[in-house]
């Protein structure tokens, strides 16, 4: 008989929170000009692009609890990918 | 406020959430008609890939239609072909993977849009307990209808494949390969429609991540422009993403297929 997970409780807080934060702030850059335009757009931003990478930690470390080895090991290898890949791009 | 953006970026991304695919694909060739620089271009769509994604999560993660396991394990195959693929980004010409990616999705189009019916039906022994992904495997059951549906992912090595070359793919073109992680997931690896378009709308945000990483060091993001994408792609991938759980199997399926097609044109006329 299969196990049947569960996200964990803080992944649909994180993205409702995320949502939330990301829309008020991309309408207030959308909506604004100069400085508070753009500092308002780059906190959007920054929310859609940390929320799936925080997304992915949380599964990994819920996986890793429930011993579920390979696909703990596949997010955290994942993560580790994106951070190299970026890294190089960077360099 | 670039009301013109907001716009664009709310209808590509209804449809891109719609049929998982990410609405970069569409809405970037439409920015550079409507004026925008190609140079710019590019990281809007990923804002708007970002956004649409976040966007359709909720309604995604209530229906419990994303498979993360399923979704972890393809994006990591896609992410590494993604980083070979940004830095071998020279030995293919933009025109030979633009045409190779029209053939793709012309190709997959075609594939989703013969097949006929439903290939998992719902099981009548199972109920809303059921509801959810199996821990250690790539298996899971979602809710069609009144019914529930066990599926389990396929011919795992042939996906990978796939999902390696779409990363491998856009990486070296710069799309966001959504279009392929889709098709590939529902025609290769047997996953329901519905479950592997909310986990490719899941994983391409992660692809967008990375690549809105690279492009704010490189100093591509307007930010003002990015917030009225974001606004519109928000708004979009919710619409999409509520309108997909309404719809069924085949509908989707045909509906991703006529965008597969637009797609794939919009891909040939670019080359």
């Amino acid at each position: 008989m299969p196990v049947i997970d569960d996200v964990p409780a803080a992944v649909p807080l994180l993205v409702r929170v995320a949502t939330v934060l990301a829309f008020g702030a991309a309408l207030l850059g959308a909506f604004s000009t100069g400085r508070v335009s753009s500092i308002a757009g780059g906190l959007a931003v920054g929310v859609i692009v940390a929320t799936p990478l925080l997304r992915v930690a949380l599964l990994g470390g819920r996986w890793a609890r429930l011993r579920d080895g390979r696909f703990a090991l596949a997010a955290f290898g994942l993560l580790l990918v994106t951070a190299t890949g970026a890294a190089l791009a960077v360099l | 406020m670039q009301w013109a953006e907001l716009l664009l970026a709310f209808v590509t991304a209804a449809v891109g959430a719609l049929g998982g695919l990410g609405g970069a694909v569409l809405l970037v060739p439409l920015l550079v008609l409507t004026g925008t620089a190609p140079r710019l271009a590019a990281p809007l769509g990923l804002v708007s890939v970002a956004s649409g994604s976040l966007a359709a999560a909720i309604p995604q993660l209530k229906e419990r239609t994303v498979n993360h396991r399923l979704g972890v394990t393809t994006e990591l195959a896609a992410s590494v072909g993604a980083v070979a693929g940004a830095l071998g980004s020279n030995l293919a010409s933009d025109v030979f993977l633009k045409r190779f990616l029209a053939t793709v999705a012309i190709a997959a189009a075609l594939v989703g849009g013969r097949r006929k019916g439903v290939r998992n039906l719902p099981d009548p022994s199972l109920d809303a307990s059921a509801v959810g992904e199996h821990v250690g495997s790539l298996s899971g059951v979602y809710q069609l209808g009144n019914g529930f549906v066990p599926y389990r992912a396929r011919r795992l090595s042939a996906g990978l494949g796939l999902f390696g070359l779409s990363g491998l793919l856009a990486g070296m073109a710069g799309a966001s390969g959504g279009f392929i992680k889709t098709p590939a997931s529902t025609e290769v690896m047997h996953v329901p429609v519905r479950v592997a378009a909310a986990t490719t709308t899941f994983t391409i945000g992660l692809t967008a991540a990375t690549g809105l990483t690279v492009m704010a060091v490189q100093g591509r993001l307007q930010l003002s422009h990015c917030a009225a994408v974001c606004v519109g792609s928000m708004l979009g991938g919710r619409v999409g993403a509520l309108a997909q759980s309404r719809l069924s199997p085949p509908q989707v399926r045909r509906f991703l297929s006529v965008v597969l097609v637009v797609v794939g044109i919009v891909l040939l006329v670019k080359s």
